[in-house]
């Protein structure tokens, strides 16, 4: 089992930097996701302006839950949810939203993440219809501009699912991020308020990078040491967040990600792309929306991919 | 010379933002947020907590699941912002104020006393018209228009691109990644975004003008650039692109269009609309990137696994361009695989046939059939041109490390940037800052001149 992850226990080598796939260090990346984590997100706890009929904490993690299902429904990879929750966290975190719109504002921000993230193009009533959802692509239209409005433009936030990407590269065990089993792990973090709100994206990435390497070596506190030292985040803070997510795992019955568990996986993934899995959250007196409720595995036209500037 | 070339055109147009000028075209930025003193970079502070409701635009009864009917009741009458009802009372105002002051937040940046209600009801956008005035089109396709304006502030020349927002569409893919990508990519050598305008239902980006694109000024030089020229150019177009690769972002459709001038021979990117970050490598991407002449052999074949190798192959590709004057591999067809055989036989043409021993790779390509190929030896730069002479026996040699077939064998932009055909500039080009250009060096501008 050790020989298989040395990189796993070399804690000097990571301090060091691993060259990624494209040339780029992977420390290089982490320093400037750091970097920018540190000028968007300079206040914690993070807070919901209140008010009232506007959103709670619930009413959030309701409607993260509802992104992170709706993404895998519509086949989007763990970064566009990732990066989807991100984004609207920060707009919830901004301005204040009224209840009634939060789901629009949810819609906007899996809309938004999807374009940055992949690369066929959807138009906006077949990106709705998959969903089933009654927003007109008109409306689509309008909160996707209020939401870049909210961010300055700047969609592209530091989100959890990039800086355990990173974390993983500098301990070269990329290979583990896109297992589906993982996905899961990674979407119930998100949608617990009480963690994102308490814990910068980088803490509990490191937490959760942490965790997956306690699960396959012993020797695990020596790399994460390093990555915390790397990251200037102190151990304590790590230690804080890494017993919280455990536990949050663990109310939800997950089991701790283990090597096996996670590359077996990777064999399986068409099968368990079709397989749906709820994320209950909160439980409200309010309808579910009809995307939650479907079991069957939406399919629609193959979309079309994206297209260079003419000559 | 790039200087008296542009200067026959109608002399200098270069009308640098004046400090004001940049005030207020940021202006726009801030022009929904309460503090309007709020540093231009945008990304540096949290935003401020808004009042203001500004999803009012959703006033119909909302058909989201959030909703139920006995909350809709019991918010309709609260709902100060629903365009039926009218705006506050002077004394609502007040007490609506410190209400809020009670329940806001506080932090270390909060100061009450910089935020009034009538300061903030008093906030209008701009009207991008009233800013600005058109001067001539520059371009026009199907997805938007450009347009060289002046400020009518300070008399700064921008060029505006306003993008066709169709009405029952949701907002293009292309404009949101050129924003928030541009958003953090603030170089010398890669095109700046100003601001951003949607209005009359039309979404505006105004960015610095450039003179125009290596395209045109290729048009002007049928036989190619000048040695110097070309070292320049290339250095440029390496710098800009090392800072976007260190920053995981790929272009992917790089091409001589796209590539902006300055009267000064100042290079830089342009158009991100088909850029994106890189993520996992697991991920795979649309292999129907990249204008078609400038687009790796790879691709060609369907890989959909690449990375910053596919904007080193439109380099080399155009580093061959502003040798000769024409397109090195100027395919015919751009359609489904059988269609792009004219494009990789063009290729291996001059690259020579894949070797399934140097790029064991490529036999897991789909579109990789050997026995439809012909068989092909790599030629020297000088018998495909003699106009390849210009670059020397060091510039054709980064050119062959450029269009490397094997995508892993391609030179990266930071190390092409240290080959020693650049040997001849001085060692401070590698040391400048991201947002200086290189012609800040006397020797480099000197250069220029000549």
């Amino acid at each position: 089992m050790n020989e298989d992850f040395d990189g796993l226990t070399s804690g000097s080598s990571a301090a060091a930097g691993k060259l990624m796939q494209d040339g780029i260090s992977s420390t290089q990346l982490l320093q400037m996701l750091l970097q920018r984590e540190k000028l968007l997100y300079q206040n914690y706890p993070l807070s919901l302006a209140s008010g009232e009929g506007m959103i709670g904490w619930r009413e959030r993690n309701r409607e993260c839950a509802w992104m992170c299902a709706a993404a895998k429904r519509i086949g989007l990879e763990m970064d566009a949810a990732s990066l989807a929750v991100s984004i609207f966290d920060r707009v919830v975190t901004s301005v204040k939203i009224p209840g009634k719109y939060v789901n629009c504002v949810a819609v906007g921000s899996l809309s938004i993440a999807k374009k940055l993230c992949e690369d066929h193009e959807e138009d906006a009533p077949v990106f709705l219809g998959r969903l089933r959802l009654e927003y007109s692509a008109q409306e689509l239209k309008r909160m996707e501009i209020k939401i870049l409005e909210v961010l300055r433009w700047d969609a592209h936030l530091p989100n959890l699912n990039r800086f355990v990407e990173c974390l993983l590269s500098e301990l070269d065990a990329a290979f583990l991020l896109p297992s589906i089993n993982f996905r899961k792990h990674l979407d119930f973090l998100l949608c617990d308020s009480t963690l994102t709100s308490n814990f910068r994206w980088s803490v509990l990435a490191l937490s959760t990078v942490s965790l997956l390497v306690e699960a396959t070596n012993k020797h695990w506190q020596y790399p994460i040491n390093a990555l915390a030292r790397l990251c200037k985040i102190p151990m304590s803070e790590v230690n804080r967040c890494r017993v919280k997510v455990s536990n949050l795992w663990s109310r939800h019955v997950l089991p701790m990600p283990s090597t096996f568990h996670l590359l077996a996986d990777l064999d399986d993934q068409d099968s368990d792309m079709d397989v749906d899995y709820p994320l209950a959250y909160d439980s409200s007196p309010h309808p579910q929306a009809p995307s939650a409720e479907a079991s069957e595995y939406i399919t629609s036209p193959a979309p079309r991919a994206l297209q260079p500037t003419p000559c | 010379m790039l200087s008296r070339v542009f200067s026959q055109k109608g002399g200098s147009t270069k009308s640098p933002i004046s400090k004001n000028g940049t005030n207020e075209m940021t202006q726009s930025w801030h022009s929904n947020h309460v503090n309007g003193a709020s540093s231009g970079s945008g990304s540096g502070s949290t935003p401020e907590h808004h009042n203001k409701n500004i999803f009012s635009f959703l006033s119909r009864q909302s058909r989201s699941r959030s909703n139920n009917p006995s909350e809709t009741m019991s918010t309709v009458p609260l709902n100060k912002n629903s365009p039926s009802m009218p705006p506050p009372p002077s004394s609502n105002t007040v007490a609506d104020f410190t209400h809020l002051r009670r329940r806001r937040p506080r932090s270390a940046h909060y100061d009450p006393n910089t935020i009034t209600l009538p300061a903030k009801e008093e906030v209008t956008p701009q009207d991008v018209n009233d800013l600005y005035k058109r001067i001539d089109k520059l371009g026009e396709g199907s997805y938007a228009t450009v347009y060289k304006c002046e400020s009518k502030l300070d008399g700064s020349i921008v060029a505006l691109k306003e993008i066709k927002l169709q009405f029952q569409e949701g907002l293009p893919f292309t404009a949101i990644r050129e924003a928030s990508l541009l958003r953090n990519l603030r170089h010398a050598n890669i095109v700046s975004l100003h601001d951003i305008f949607y209005q009359h239902h039309q979404l505006t980006f105004v960015f610095e003008y450039m003179k125009m694109d290596l395209s045109k000024y290729l048009e002007q030089n049928v036989y190619g650039l000048d040695s110097i020229d070309i070292k320049l150019l290339l250095f440029q177009l390496l710098r800009g692109l090392d800072f976007c690769h260190r920053k995981k972002i790929l272009h992917r459709d790089l091409k001589p269009q796209n590539l902006l001038l300055d009267e000064d021979g100042v290079l830089k990117l342009a158009d991100f609309g088909l850029a994106r970050a890189k993520s996992v490598p697991s991920r795979t991407y649309s292999h129907e990137v990249v204008t078609l002449w400038y687009r790796p052999p790879d691709v060609l074949m369907g890989s959909t696994d690449y990375s910053t190798s596919l904007d080193m192959w439109g380099v080399g590709c155009i580093f061959a361009e502003i040798c000769t004057g024409a397109a090195l591999f100027p395919g015919s067809k751009d359609s489904h695989y059988p269609g792009t055989k004219d494009q990789l036989d063009m290729i291996f043409s001059i690259r020579g046939t894949p070797d399934e021993k140097k790029w064991p790779e490529v036999k897991t390509l789909p579109g990789y059939t050997p026995e439809l190929f012909p068989r092909y030896r790599e030629l020297s730069f000088i018998a495909v041109n003699p106009m390849f002479t210009k670059i020397l026996k060091t510039g054709q040699e980064l050119l062959g490390m450029l269009l490397q077939l094997r995508p892993e064998s391609r030179v990266s932009a930071a190390s092409a940037m240290l080959h020693p055909y650049f040997a001849s500039f001085p060692r401070e080009v590698h040391l400048l800052a991201p947002s200086q250009s290189i012609f800040r060096l006397k020797e480099l501008k000197d250069l220029r001149s000549l």
